[in-house]
């Protein structure tokens, strides 16, 4: 899949719940699953973010050891089923209703074929996929602290999102060094924080 | 290899330049905020560092005492830094990715 980098205008931010009915819509019923759900979610707004620069929802996300997670989602998704708004059936869920929200064309339109392309792997690969996130390893300290929220600024560093980004690979080599007159160099002035 | 907070970030006038013509905003950001790790803590999970292995010649040369690589992203870009812990300098020799540093080196 190919996605063109281009920044959001609008201010259109999911809620928490409708995020979930969102994608939970979209998703097969044999693979509308929590795992899945919570992947997807994750993948979804964190490629969006990434090309955006801004958040798709209100949604935080937590690493835990099965990967990102929706922080507090079994909590979520009880209080949803009491609601009537999903149907709970062991790891299943299944939406009762849509969300109610109105969902911008280009908000459908990136976010559509992101949850199309993650719904296709297994839960195991999801779980590995977000295993390798950067924002993944550096809220867990390389998997060694659990249960942090992951900050959203770190989607900018998932550039494995970006399909446009050739993945030759290469190793500097040493003749390749530059030698400089440190006269002549001045202090990195950094431009952006993230 | 301990770096401090303190150290300076030294860069050649030339390479900001081509900083700015190899990468697009979205990958200056990302490349700025590993630099800041790597200013941090080389081995920095998100950076994927590799020290290079450098004669004692060719240090002497650069007039540096350790030279770095570290990932912009996953396998393309790539950051090569030198460490001075003498002057407690970091310099970015290069930035880029593997056509951009080909072209400008051979």
């Amino acid at each position: 899949m190919s996605i063109k980098p281009k920044k959001a205008t609008n201010t259109f931010q999911f809620e928490v719940e409708d995020f979930i009915l969102y994608i939970l819509n979209h998703l097969e019923p044999d693979k509308s699953d929590k795992i899945r759900l919570n992947k997807i979610a994750f993948f979804t707004e964190f490629a969006y973010i990434y090309f955006n620069h801004k958040p798709l929802s209100k949604v935080t996300y937590a690493a835990i050891d099965k990967g990102a997670v929706i922080d507090g989602y079994d909590l979520i998704l009880k209080r949803m089923s009491k609601e009537g708004k999903i149907k709970i059936d062991g790891y299943f869920v299944r939406p009762l209703t849509d969300p109610k929200v109105n969902i911008p064309k280009e908000v459908a339109s990136f976010t559509e074929p992101l949850i199309k392309k993650y719904s296709i792997f297994t839960n195991d690969e999801l779980i590995g996929l977000s295993h390798n996130t950067d924002s993944y390893k550096i809220t867990t300290s390389n998997e060694k602290r659990m249960g942090k929220i992951i900050d959203k600024d770190l989607a900018l560093l998932e550039t494995f999102f970006d399909n446009s980004i050739t993945n030759e690979d290469y190793t500097c080599k040493v003749r390749d060094l530059p030698a400089f007159d440190r006269n002549k160099l001045v202090r990195y002035e950094f431009s952006s924080k993230l | 290899m301990n770096l401090v907070a303190n150290y300076n970030i030294l860069i050649s006038p030339n390479l900001e330049k081509i900083i700015k013509k190899n990468l697009d905003s979205r990958l200056k950001k990302v490349f700025e905020k590993k630099l800041g790790y790597f200013k941090q803590n080389p081995y920095h999970p998100s950076l994927n560092t590799k020290k290079l292995n450098c004669s004692s010649s060719v240090l002497k040369d650069l007039g540096v005492d350790e030279v770095y690589e570290f990932y912009i992203n996953r396998r393309d870009y790539r950051c090569v830094i030198y460490v001075n812990h003498g002057d407690q300098s970091i310099i970015v020799a290069n930035v880029g990715n593997h056509n951009q540093i080909k072209r400008k080196y051979h």
